[in-house]
């Protein structure tokens, strides 16, 4: 039963901002000030950095000190506002400015959008523009929602501009997952304060990266807001006739209850609007990518076990719309998976041997980038386990953002998930983490007693100092963490220009080969055939010797002669190479010393070469 | 309620039927690619549908507003691009039709709710 929080009489706002409205207008001019100031330092500390002269731990060996004055200066000024009765749009104006300094830094820092999944992504959106959805090409398509929507208004936007777009899209997704965020942590408290600071930290925290131009990033997107939608509008209200859910009777033996939150019950015709959209956009889910929909159902699921939302009707209606979509819409897919999908069903020791262990290796500079982003996440969750402790005693037990917080995780024993799924379940966790995280560096503030009092007060300093060190030292983090493989996930618009040489040259009956995955390619001509050099399973056994121009040809004559081609074009591009050297895909120097051989195998023919980029011709049947 | 507040009012309706309004012209007049007309065709996308009914269905609180909007917004059109796509008539033109008269169906509803608000002021 909720009784331990009594709702607070008047907003910590409200009361301020009616003592002192003068005041609060110059904090307002002294907060835009301060966002200003450390915008425009930003801006001119990163129109000097050259991403040539990147190094392996990325931007962090290339921003320069005024680069960490600007967020030091928005940190500061952040946790000064936060803690006073600012005004929501200043708060808001922070975090834009924090999600446009820390995640739009490779936007404006490089001239053309960042890692191959984008390019290809926006080739599918091209491919889509003028075919039809059926037959599928690849698993794309089987979920092709996102891809299908950027079809449809790319011509409007103008040709091309799905380029333009991918680029800034990081700042695009980042300020639109605000509102949800901000939706979601209101419903778990009262406290203005602990609202922003999570919101903060999420944006701090979310250096997996999963924010580029992808049905993964929409889909996240519509995932909040389907949470935010159940649990504001349909949220369980204590009824004091009908027994306390088991939940409930759970956590009040550890005198615990969840807080209450003072939001006003939604009107029936505002209940029907949120409904709609949280269907409309969990059906977008299910159409428009493979782990969302299932990352929802559970979420959904656990918040209907634990009584926490009354529409106990979504968690049945996201089951049948997943399963239907598998079973009549992703058929194809499933049947040349489904064995493959199986084999990994309850294997917990590889799913998280290929999701963590597998992924510290390579060069010093990745090592210290994995550990960095181990470190950080590590910390997120001992700061959120703290502030759940913390809160459980103050008497506040926030059990939906619990189960929201664990729940991804139950996918983990089922999926690999390409060696990613802890990387996605750590981001589907991590909302629910920064509110727990941020519990542990606030004060409880359900109670009066925590708001009021001058020793509290006076001590409420101090612990400002901390949440702005803590926060500054998450941003480092999250530029290591985000950015440390930058060197091999950066284009130059040199690149971009030999992968457009190369379909100038090339035809559908032949075969494009890169060396390793980091290429901006098959952004034109998605049906064409691709290989990988790295991925094919006879490159290990390739570097055991240093490669010379006869078994280079060998090597790559076979993989054009596997599709039936007997041309070839083989592209060579500087992120190759670092991706090669970063992740220690071959031995020191082999893959400089393949090029080599290319260039002295008869079989080879260098067409194109702009410095950063080479095109050879491969003759199959040489 | 005083003239300014029922002035604020009207701002977001005219915002967005501006928007409905900017995205006809840039097409109807082929503005050549820029960062203006992607702005412009993201923004009435990803939001004005969604905010126009999320305002005409009377939804106070900002960020719900936005949460629905974004979410309405984004969860049709995905929804309508595939259904025309897998029935063989994906048109960019027929999903901004389909998307411009559900922007101004909510705009129409949000002035009539106004209005009758106003009216019943009035009789006060």
């Amino acid at each position: 039963m909720n009784t331990a929080a009594p709702p607070l009489p008047r907003s910590h706002a409200a009361r301020a901002v009616g003592e002192q409205p003068d005041r609060s207008r110059w904090w307002t001019v002294a907060a835009v000030a301060s966002i200003a100031a450390s915008g425009c330092v930003w801006w001119i500390s990163i129109r000097s950095v050259d991403p040539a002269a990147m190094g392996d731990t990325g931007f962090l060996g290339v921003l320069p000190v005024t680069f960490y004055a600007a967020v030091a200066v928005l940190t500061a000024s952040f946790c000064i506002h936060v803690r006073r009765p600012s005004h929501a749009a200043v708060l808001f104006l922070h975090l834009v400015m924090l999600i446009i300094a820390l995640h739009g830094l490779a936007s404006v820092i490089e001239p053309v959008p960042r890692l191959s999944a984008t390019w290809r992504h926006v080739g599918i959106v091209h491919y889509l523009e003028g075919h039809a959805l059926s037959p599928p090409l690849d698993a794309y398509f089987s979920w092709p929602g996102f891809f299908s929507l950027f079809a449809s208004i790319e011509p409007i936007m103008g040709r091309s501009a799905t380029v333009e777009l991918a680029r800034w899209f990081p700042i695009v997704i980042d300020v639109a997952y605000l509102a949800p965020l901000l939706t979601i942590f209101s419903t778990f408290t009262n406290d203005r304060r602990l609202v922003w600071l999570a919101s903060w930290l999420f944006v701090l925290g979310n250096w997996v990266g999963q924010d580029y131009f992808s049905p993964q990033a929409i889909s996240l997107l519509l995932y909040l807001i389907v949470i935010a939608v159940l649990l504001r509008s349909f949220r369980r209200v204590h009824n004091p006739t009908t027994p306390d859910p088991w939940i409930d009777r759970l956590t009040s033996a550890i005198h615990a209850d969840e807080p209450i939150v003072t939001l006003p019950r939604d009107p029936v015709r505002i209940r029907i609007v949120s409904i709609t959209a949280a269907f409309v956009a969990s059906a977008a889910i299910v159409a428009s990518h493979q782990l969302t929909p299932f990352m929802l159902l559970v979420g959904v699921g656990l918040l209907v076990v634990a009584q926490r939302i009354t529409v106990r009707a979504m968690a049945i209606l996201v089951a049948v719309m997943c399963a239907g979509w598998l079973l009549f819409m992703a058929l194809p897919y499933l049947r040349g998976h489904l064995a493959a999908l199986l084999t990994n069903v309850g294997d917990l020791g590889r799913n998280v041997d290929t999701g963590l262990v597998q992924r510290v290796g390579g060069s010093v500079g990745h090592v210290f980038v994995a550990e960095v982003r181990i470190a950080v996440t590590a910390s997120f969750w001992l700061l959120a386990l703290v502030g759940m402790v913390k809160r459980t005693i103050r008497g506040s037990a926030d059990i939906a953002c619990w189960l929201l917080g664990i729940a991804p995780f139950a996918m983990i024993p089922l999926q690999p998930y390409g060696g990613e799924i802890l990387l996605r379940a750590a981001l589907f966790s991590l909302p629910f983490v920064s509110f727990l995280a941020a519990g542990c560096l606030l004060p409880v503030a359900e109670t009066p007693r925590i708001r009021t009092g001058g020793v509290r007060t006076a001590l409420a300093w101090p612990r400002q100092i901390l949440v702005a060190i803590v926060c500054f030292l998450l941003a480092i983090g999250l530029v290591i963490g985000k950015y440390g493989n930058e060197v091999s996930e950066r284009f130059d618009r040199a690149e971009v220009d030999a992968v457009s040489a190369m379909y100038h040259l090339g035809g559908p009956n032949e075969v494009l080969i890169s060396l390793t995955p980091s290429v901006p390619w098959k952004f034109e001509h998605y049906d064409w055939t691709y290989e990988t050099m790295t991925e094919d399973s006879t490159f290990g056994a390739m570097t055991t010797s240093q490669p010379s121009p006869a078994s280079a040809a060998r090597f790559l004559t076979s993989i054009v002669q596997q599709h039936g081609a007997t041309v070839g074009w083989v592209v060579v591009t500087r992120g190759e190479m670092e991706y090669a050297r970063l992740l220690g895909l071959a031995p020191a120097g082999w893959m400089e010393a393949l090029v080599d051989a290319f260039d002295r195998a008869p079989a080879f023919e260098r067409i194109y070469d702009n410095g950063e980029a080479s095109i050879y011709r491969i003759e199959a049947a040489a | 309620m005083t003239d300014l507040t029922r002035a604020r009012r009207y701002l977001w309706p005219a915002a967005l039927a501006g928007s409905t309004a900017a995205v006809l012209v840039v097409v109807a007049l082929d503005v050549p690619t820029s960062t203006f007309r992607s702005a412009l065709v993201l923004w009435f996308f990803a939001v004005c549908p969604g905010m126009a009914w999320a305002r005409a269905m009377g939804v106070r609180d900002a960020a719900m507003r936005w949460t629905i909007a974004i979410g309405g917004s984004l969860g049709v059109e995905i929804l309508l691009s595939l259904a025309f796509g897998y029935a063989g008539v994906r048109s960019p033109t027929l999903l901004f039709a389909v998307v411009a008269c559900a922007t101004i169906g909510g705009i129409c509803l949000e002035l009539v709710t106004a209005l009758e608000d106003r009216s019943a002021d009035v009789q006060r």
